[in-house]
């Protein structure tokens, strides 16, 4: 018996290695990467942190920002991996491996820690599971990926699922992968329905400069109603904050909380058109609270403001003008309504500041309140209005001959706007009051072109995106962002490439605010393999 | 009488007929008789030096004008997709964004990953449609063809000569011409055998830019499959997401 059963044992065992063997030897293996070096000179910024005694550099460190420094001085190792089974069945991975390349030792304990003295940081770009034709035309992708929807070219405002990097203006308009599950519908041809649920939301990634907006005491309040900016300037000159730590409320991981989209496209009469809505939120936060605390401590709060967002886009090319590609891209957002609170704590209570409608406009237009301190039952000033608004793209595309190409847009709505009415910079840095107020949702005229020579081997590149004013902006100023790049393919899969991204404008315009960052020059190398 | 002067005309036109389109439609036929085709290539972009870059990359086809090309090296194509549902709809497929994109049909214009290649002629699977053809030349083993654009066709190179292998009938040699007769490049096909299906295939193209100075490209053919069945939805924007 015991022979019996050690016979079965051993056939059992030889049943599985041989089922093992059968398997693993099924197994498509794919591997791949890039190893890659940046780094980068800052020109003419703002120091990030602010030069004062209590402003520390944040841990992990990337090292404070001068106003003329190395900026970045990064290497990277990527790796993707890419496992197949039959055609049904793919896991894909997709590590980034990044070392700062600036030491954190605020002590000499720190310096005998090697994670201190060389800091690193680990990001997850895809790690995914697809499950083709799970029922017929049905395939179902579950895991940390990035969905990406829309026809312009990096602006896409029907694109939101994927909250935005924006740490980085060179990897201009790349998404940040979450963990989701996607469904993919193709009943025929290439109509294709897609549904998306993102059960966690995962914000932006804000770039050094961003807490500028926030932290630095001569920030105009960001509230839609004149009247109440200013008279929180005037709350502001009158107890001048020492420093403003900002706070954030991350949403509950609750069902309440988690996005959904669906796209449906395809094409018709030789246009590539697709519908899609989203429910979720806007992945840069807003202020919303602000407490004012004894000895000019002010604590703010910031909070992502949900959204429902009816989207449409087509693209084509049109034969008669030698096949001049084009695309229109628009999305209504329906934006949750965020108001500002404003508490006065200094003298040991915790007393709201209100407004109350006067129902009389001002010259300008502009409704007036009357302010209440002690009575929370007035109004407090708007932020985000639920007012509905529009972005929008359009472009063209054309590749003049073997070695240029050039691609022009026309963008409503930058990346980064969110909200209808205005929003304001300071127009000092001393004066409280005394601000500039554009359009929240701006023009942009986006040029861009390629000019590749010897055997595609050395690539001229230009970009440039130029603010356009509009009715109703203040003293409207020049504002844009140029980059110019030459990039040399010195053989298989090894690139060089050098060149500068430059902030123009004003520090009260959309690119010259310090908070967008500082123009920089890089130096890059990489291999990919 | 009048049926017999149409009679007339009808015999006359088929006697003046140049043979020339019937090779080409022969032609035609040779180069795309199969349903559907794998071929796995490699492209060498011959440097002036003698150095050659190197790209490997894959084409799906279903005759007559879908096609599908998934590059696999050097890295940083990997992954790559370009796919062609017919003359005037083409998507690229950019891993790094996980983007789609159409792209406007103005990109035949450019050259296939830097080489002597362009989109247009990747996508040229037949020449009748596009080409007056009129015999120049015939011996034995071959013909000699000169191609005219046909009126209202738009393309690169209004001229074409053309010599053709009588065993294979498929082309050997292809001078492109501007409209004034010039050799603005050369295609050399060479090694055909019966690779699959008893079709003839080439396993080498050689083009010949002479606008740059002579300079090379050319793709190697290491595996043809062909007649797999391949059906319309493989072709589509879904098989350039996920890969294959």
């Amino acid at each position: 018996m015991a022979t019996k059963r050690g016979g079965l044992v051993v056939v059992a065992v030889a049943g599985l290695v041989g089922w093992a063997g059968v398997a693993r030897a099924d197994v498509d293996i794919k591997f791949g990467g890039q190893i890659s070096s940046d780094m980068r000179f800052r020109l003419a910024g703002e120091e990030v942190p602010p030069a004062s005694p209590t402003a520390t550099v944040p841990y992990p460190s990337q090292q404070r920002l001068l106003p003329y420094g190395f900026s970045r001085n990064e290497n990277l190792i990527k790796a993707q991996l890419t496992l197949s089974i039959s055609d049904r069945v793919k896991a894909v991975g997709d590590v980034d491996f990044y070392w700062y390349g600036y030491s954190d030792i605020n002590d000499i304990d720190s310096e005998t820690l090697h994670e201190r003295v060389d800091p690193y940081r680990l990001e997850a770009n895809a790690a995914y599971v697809d499950i083709y034709k799970i029922l017929p035309h049905l395939d179902l992708r579950i895991g940390r990926q990035v969905v990406v929807w829309g026809t312009g070219d990096k602006f896409n405002p029907t694109n939101n699922v994927n909250t935005l990097d924006l740490s980085d203006p060179l990897l201009f308009g790349k998404a940040i992968a979450n963990n989701m599950i996607r469904a993919d519908w193709n009943p025929i041809g290439d109509l294709i329905v897609t549904a998306v649920w993102v059960p966690i939301f995962r914000p932006a990634q804000l770039p050094r400069t961003a807490p500028l907006a926030v932290t630095t005491p001569n920030t105009p309040a960001p509230v839609q109603e004149a009247f109440i900016r200013n008279q929180l300037g005037a709350f502001a000159t009158a107890m001048p904050p020492s420093q403003i730590n900002v706070y954030t409320m991350q949403p509950d991981p609750s069902i309440q909380n988690s996005q959904v989209g669906v796209r449906v496209a395809g094409r018709f009469a030789g246009l590539d058109m697709s519908a899609s809505y989203y429910h979720g939120r806007w992945g840069i936060p807003t202020p919303a609270w602000a407490v004012e605390e004894p000895n000019g401590l002010v604590n703010a709060i910031v909070m992502w403001p949900r959204m429902d967002v009816v989207g449409a886009d087509l693209a084509g090319s049109i034969e008669k003008l030698k096949g001049l590609g084009y695309w229109v891209e628009a999305a209504v957002t329906f934006p949750q309504k965020i108001t500002y609170g404003v508490y006065n704590d200094a003298f040991g209570g915790h007393d709201p500041i209100t407004f109350e409608p006067t129902g009389m406009k001002d010259a300008n237009g502009n409704p007036t309140f009357i302010t209440h301190i002690f009575a929370p039952e007035y109004q407090r000033g708007t932020v985000i209005p639920d007012t509905p608004f529009l972005k929008l793209t359009a472009g063209i595309d054309y590749t003049w001959n073997k070695y240029l190409y050039s691609n022009f847009q026309y963008v409503y709505g930058f990346i980064d706007e969110f909200g209808a009415g205005q929003q304001c910079y300071a127009r000092d840095k001393i004066t409280f009051n005394d601000y500039r107020c554009e359009a929240r949702i701006g023009h942009y005229l986006v040029l861009g072109s390629d000019l590749k020579l010897f055997s595609d081997q050395l690539l001229l590149r230009f970009f440039g995106a130029f603010k356009v004013p509009q009715v109703g902006d203040q003293d409207p100023k020049f504002t844009a962002v140029l980059f110019p790049q030459i990039a040399w393919a010195v053989w298989d899969a090894t690139e060089l490439s050098l060149g500068a991204f430059l902030f123009l404008g004003d520090h009260d315009t959309k690119f010259g605010d310090p908070a967008a960052g500082a123009s920089e020059i890089f130096l890059k190398a990489r291999f990919t393999y | 009488m009048k049926i017999a002067f149409g009679l007339l005309l009808l015999v006359a036109g088929t006697a003046w007929a140049d043979p020339g389109a019937d090779v080409l439609s022969k032609v035609d036929n040779a180069m795309n008789n199969f349903t559907d085709g794998e071929f796995e290539s490699k492209l060498f972009i011959r440097e002036p030096g003698g150095a050659a870059r190197e790209i490997d990359f894959t084409t799906f086809q279903k005759v007559p004008d879908k096609r599908l090309v998934r590059f696999s090296a050097p890295g940083d194509l990997k992954g790559m997709g370009v796919l062609v549902e017919n003359k005037d709809v083409m998507y690229v497929f950019l891993p790094g964004f996980q983007k789609v994109r159409r792209v406007g049909t103005h990109v035949k214009a450019q050259t296939f990953m830097g080489s002597d290649f362009s989109y247009e002629d990747m996508s040229l699977s037949r020449y009748s449609p596009t080409y007056d053809a009129k015999l120049v030349k015939e011996d034995p083993s071959s013909w000699e063809l000169a191609l005219t654009v046909k009126a209202g066709q738009e393309i690169e190179y209004p001229k074409v000569h053309m010599w053709v292998d009588k065993k294979s009938n498929q082309p050997t040699k292809i001078d492109f011409e501007d409209a004034g007769g010039k050799v603005l490049k050369t295609s050399e096909y060479e090694g055909y055998h019966i690779d699959d299906a008893n079709h003839y295939g080439p396993t080498k193209v050689v083009v010949t830019d002479h606008r740059r100075n002579d300079h090379k490209s050319e793709i190697v053919f290491t595996h043809v499959k062909l007649n797999q069945g391949l059906k319309d939805d493989f072709f589509t924007q879904r098989t350039l997401i996920r890969g294959h």
